[in-house]
């Protein structure tokens, strides 16, 4: 028997894998294929203080090894989550983390508390670093000041473990992970990579929102880059995210650094990707002789 | 209930012009199929190419011999991939998905419009209102003869099948909007009528059927890339009947939606 299970800033999961922020909505989809309870954990839908629509036009486009997306954080808010979808989300036994996203610094603080006073959340990840609205998001990110403000704002409203997800359409993401770390970060996830697709018959942006997040297999050796960068910066643990889709993907984000995992466009590509994974690490890890997932983390030979 | 499961093909054989058939062994003795569900198809098992999962409806099903029917039109590369493959190749199949067309006991005369490749979800469901007794008129859209699609099959259902093309080379002169006026006119109504095709055939006979007080269910396409409800990628506008704009998922709340709710080009 291997052990897969990790301790993250905190936060304790059965497994190191969870699902991405807006791929899984909030569970309910994906429960038609599998008992979520076999997940380490679920990041919920970027949810906001008021419903948002969300951007018009095409929202998807296809790319090579990837897809873009401008979905707009479209969602029912908080207080819907809340009443909604949070009560059913309880009978699973997974670590559920809610994904705050707003317009002002003090937004991202308000969606916290009313999910810390709900009692169905058990970890924040704050989302500082969305590349598809005009407003917030990935604005609050772009700088270690900003992006620290914010996490001191959230810090002052929950004593839950808090991920802030970072953007890595910086100049120096580090930087910016230092500042949000001495503010009271628990941990440390990344966003998608910011990109466009043009339809040359039209001479159209493919995309009703122009530009969109890049995710999928195609931004892989890149978020791993990031998070090898990120082990060497900062001591709070990292969620390695972008392009996993099998077990030897995990291994390598564990290898760069990472202590845990979100997998997103997988799941689109196979509803069953996550389970495959979990299956897939325990055999790697027998195969290799490890008793224990937590050794893997950071063992980059160099 | 929606299962994933890897399918062999069973046939894959061309219709007419870009057009192609594929019969794939999905247990659909299990599942519970409604015309106008779709599924999501993956050629490519252990290649990222093409990456996403394309949407297409089923054409038809067969509960005995367990399979399903879907039929496609070749338009980019992931389509022209599926009509290159051959009977004894793997696809994975996620479905059925959607809600499909509700029908109604108590309607007797039908009208179905498809535009294009819009024609074949209507197959399934004729064959469904034809096996109840149901009195039903097919109006098939097409550009010019040559893309007029499964008129033999709606005629052998016992369909009364009317045609038009846009350059007028077979049947009613004018588009599909157009015959449907003419029917309505001199035939007077239709209990419902269901609609899919491109998006400006399906607001155009939304608009007819709601002029003329007749119910019309549409059956819209989107960019998705779960197809299952949870990336959100597929939104589309609806206007509830009081009035207010409200979003819903293309994939899952849909792919057939009233006629009268939908905010095309919203
Ligand atoms: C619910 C539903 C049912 C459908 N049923 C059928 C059917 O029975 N027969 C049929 O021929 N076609 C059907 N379509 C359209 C079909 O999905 C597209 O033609 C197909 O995805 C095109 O893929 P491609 O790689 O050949 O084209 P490309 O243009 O290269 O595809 C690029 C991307 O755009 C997407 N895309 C392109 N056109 C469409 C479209 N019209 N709708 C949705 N996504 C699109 C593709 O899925 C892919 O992600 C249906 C679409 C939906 C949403
Ligand atoms: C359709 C879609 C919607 C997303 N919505 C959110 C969101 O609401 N909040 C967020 O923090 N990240 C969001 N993301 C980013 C994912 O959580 C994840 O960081 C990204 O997809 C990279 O991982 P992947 O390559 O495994 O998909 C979204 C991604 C996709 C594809």
């Amino acid at each position: 028997m291997v052990n897969l299970k990790v301790n993250f800033g905190g936060l304790s999961m059965k497994n190191p894998i969870t699902t991405a922020s807006g791929t899984f909505g909030y569970g309910e989809e994906y429960s038609q294929f599998y008992d979520l309870s076999r997940l380490g954990g679920m990041i919920l839908k970027g949810t906001s203080v008021e419903p948002r629509l969300g951007n018009k036009g095409y929202r998807i486009a296809e790319t090579p090894a990837g897809m873009l997306n401008s979905v707009g954080l479209q969602n029912p808010g908080v207080h819907y989550a809340v009443e909604h979808y949070l009560p059913w989300l309880q009978q699973f036994d997974v670590a559920k983390i809610a994904n705050i996203v707003g317009y002002e610094a003090e937004d991202y603080a308000q969606v916290v508390s009313i999910f810390d006073a709900s009692k169905m959340i058990d970890a924040y990840e704050i989302n500082i670093s969305c590349p598809n609205v005009k407003q917030g998001g990935m604005a609050h990110g772009a700088n270690a000041k900003t992006a620290a403000h914010v996490m001191e704002l959230v810090r002052k409203e929950t004593k839950l473990p808090v991920i802030v997800k970072l953007s890595p359409n910086v100049t120096d993401i580090c930087e910016i992970a230092k500042a949000v770390e001495a503010a009271g970060a628990d941990g440390l996830s990344i966003n998608t990579f910011l990109g466009m697709a043009i339809d040359v018959k039209s001479r159209r942006p493919v995309l009703g929102n122009i530009t969109g997040g890049l995710s999928g297999p195609a931004i892989k050796p890149l978020s791993l880059r990031i998070v090898y960068q990120l082990a060497h910066a900062v001591s709070i643990p990292i969620m390695g995210v972008g392009g996993i889709t099998t077990a030897t993907d995990v291994i390598e984000y564990l290898l760069a650094g990472a202590s845990a995992v979100s997998m997103g466009t997988a799941n689109f590509i196979n509803p069953f990707a996550p389970l495959d994974v979990i299956d897939g690490i325990v055999e790697w890890l027998e195969k290799e002789g490890e008793t224990d997932i937590n050794a893997i983390v950071g063992g980059l030979k160099c | 209930m929606a299962i994933v499961e890897k399918c062999h093909i069973l046939e894959n054989v061309p219709l007419q012009a870009n057009f192609f058939r594929m019969v794939i062994d999905f247990p659909a003795e299990e599942q519970e199929i409604r015309p106008g569900q779709f599924v999501m198809v993956r050629t490519a098992a252990d290649t990222v190419d093409p990456f996403l999962n394309r949407p297409m409806s089923i054409t038809n099903f067969n509960r005995r011999q367990g399979n399903i029917t879907l039929s496609y039109q070749v338009v980019g590369r992931g389509t022209r991939l599926m009509s290159e493959m051959t009977a004894g190749d793997k696809v994975e199949i996620i479905g059925p998905l959607g809600n499909g067309f509700t029908l109604y006991d108590e309607d007797e005369k039908i009208i179905l419009v498809g535009g294009g490749a819009g024609i074949f979800p209507l197959i399934g469901l004729a064959a469904i209102l034809t096996s109840r007794g149901k009195k039903v008129q097919a109006l098939i859209g097409a550009r010019n003869r040559e893309l007029v699609l499964c008129e033999h099959e709606f005629t052998k259902m016992g369909c009364e099948v009317k045609i038009s093309t846009d350059d007028g080379s077979m049947g009613f002169h004018g588009f599909a909007t157009n015959l449907l006026e003419d029917v309505l006119q001199k035939e007077g109504g239709a209990d419902r009528i269901y609609c899919c095709g491109p998006e400006p055939l399906m607001a155009g006979i939304a608009k007819i059927a709601e002029k003329a007080a007749i119910p019309s269910q549409v059956s819209l396409e989107h960019r998705m890339a779960c197809g299952v409800g949870a990336c959100l990628g597929c939104a589309i506008r609806i206007k509830t009947a009081e009035g207010e704009i409200i979003q819903k998922r293309v994939c899952h709340d849909g792919p057939v939606f009233a006629g009268s709710e939908v905010v095309f080009g919203g």
